[in-house]
């Protein structure tokens, strides 16, 4: 059973999902279904090995491009719409035993172009309005398959969180006439404390307005409204300074950090979103080595996170851990 | 849709190529993504070397 079911006290749609509580989850490495088949051995997903990155649409998947009709009859109070959309999973290597972080920057590269590749393709397709790439990373974060992997959803219409930023741009921009995320770039790096890194096209920081105590963003110097508008040169300083961003976050706690990483692009519904502007967000659970921030009352029922560090001194402590990247060029 | 090869775009990593099939189950599909060159970029990275998963 899969629908989208209309929420009228937040003007916004769910999806539900049955079939994906029959999901593969935690599978020994030998049975991991995100593994290339052996010979011999068990059927994968993937039949070849021979590939740097692979794509396939979700077995278990939240949306999908022909689905079936709502199961559930709708009324004027709770309108309901087949989940139409896509849901992709993107492999990053046959190496079972990788992370992004342990990828070589080439890697990290192919994905950045990759993702170009989906955005591009997915925005194409009529029935899509917004493409989200991202990743759950970590048993912190609820991952059911270990081998390092992302996934896209492709929804049917702007998911409510990206439309909230829409609005917020839009507003900012009629307002001053200034681009919000170029503003914000200006205003981190003019005080300069909660900068993590930076290159030529990119600056990782810890906002200001930090919901995590390690929420990263990284958001492109150049004011591009998604990855199809990246030069090469943006394309290979995305993949630097993630990779260097990535290893810093496994060095704070030596653990291999669990996060959800997210892209924040324009939508492909066709309108013009010229004011908007390119970032990611990391949203790692952990607040200490040990402890794990949860979604409690505060933030859950009332939408107030409360943030137990400061962004000043989280933005300080993981940039102790940033290696430079030197160009042998 | 299926075995669909696409032109290649040319990249510092040499050039993308995609292998689009029919997956087992034959409704889902698939996509390899094959690059050209496998020549290290010429920067020298920091590396991570944890291993223990939370």
């Amino acid at each position: 059973m899969s629908e989208l079911r209309w929420n009228p006290l937040m003007g916004e749609w769910l999806a539900t999902a049955t079939q994906r509580q029959d999901r593969t989850f935690l599978p020994p490495a030998n049975f991991c279904p995100l593994c290339p088949t052996a010979p011999g051995g068990f059927p994968t997903e993937i039949p070849e090995a021979t590939y740097d990155i692979v794509v396939f649409e979700n077995r278990f998947p939240s949306l999908s491009p022909n689905p079936p009709a709502a199961a559930i009859e709708a009324s004027e109070l709770y309108p309901v719409r087949p989940a139409q959309g896509e849901c992709e999973v993107i492999v990053y290597t046959p190496n079972h035993n990788s992370t992004l972080a342990n990828e070589p920057v080439e890697q990290i590269y192919k994905l950045v172009q990759v993702w170009t590749d989906r955005f591009r393709e997915l925005s194409q397709i009529e029935f899509i309005k917004y493409v989200f790439i991202f990743e759950n990373k970590g048993e912190a974060i609820g991952v059911t398959l270990h081998h390092p992997h992302g996934q896209i959803y492709a929804y049917p219409f702007v998911p409510p969180r990206v439309a909230r930023e829409l609005q917020q741009s839009r507003l900012h921009q009629e307002k001053t006439g200034n681009c919000l995320l170029c503003d914000i770039l200006t205003e981190e790096k003019n005080d300069g404390r909660r900068i993590v890194t930076e290159n030529e096209s990119f600056v990782a920081y810890i906002p200001f307005f930090a919901r995590y105590p390690y929420e990263l963003h990284i958001a492109a110097k150049r004011h591009l409204q998604d990855l199809t508008q990246f030069s090469e040169a943006e394309q290979l300083n995305l993949a630097l300074i993630l990779k260097q961003t990535l290893v810093a976050f496994d060095k704070l706690f030596n653990v291999s950090f669990p996060y959800m990483m997210v892209l924040h692009q324009q939508p492909s519904d066709g309108n013009n979103y010229d004011y908007y502007h390119f970032h990611l967000e990391f949203y790692p659970p952990m607040r200490t080595a040990t402890k794990l921030k949860y979604l409690a009352g505060s933030e859950s029922g009332a939408g107030m996170f409360i943030n137990d560090t400061l962004a000043e001194e989280k933005a300080a402590e993981l940039r102790g851990h940033i290696e430079p990247i030197v160009r042998q060029i | 849709m299926q075995d669909k090869k696409t032109k290649p775009e040319k990249t510092l990593v040499g050039k993308m190529q995609k292998r689009r099939e029919k997956m087992a189950d034959e409704k889902r599909y698939i996509i390899y993504y094959t690059f050209e060159k496998n020549e290290k970029i010429p920067v020298k990275i920091p590396e991570s070397e944890t291993k223990k998963d939370v």
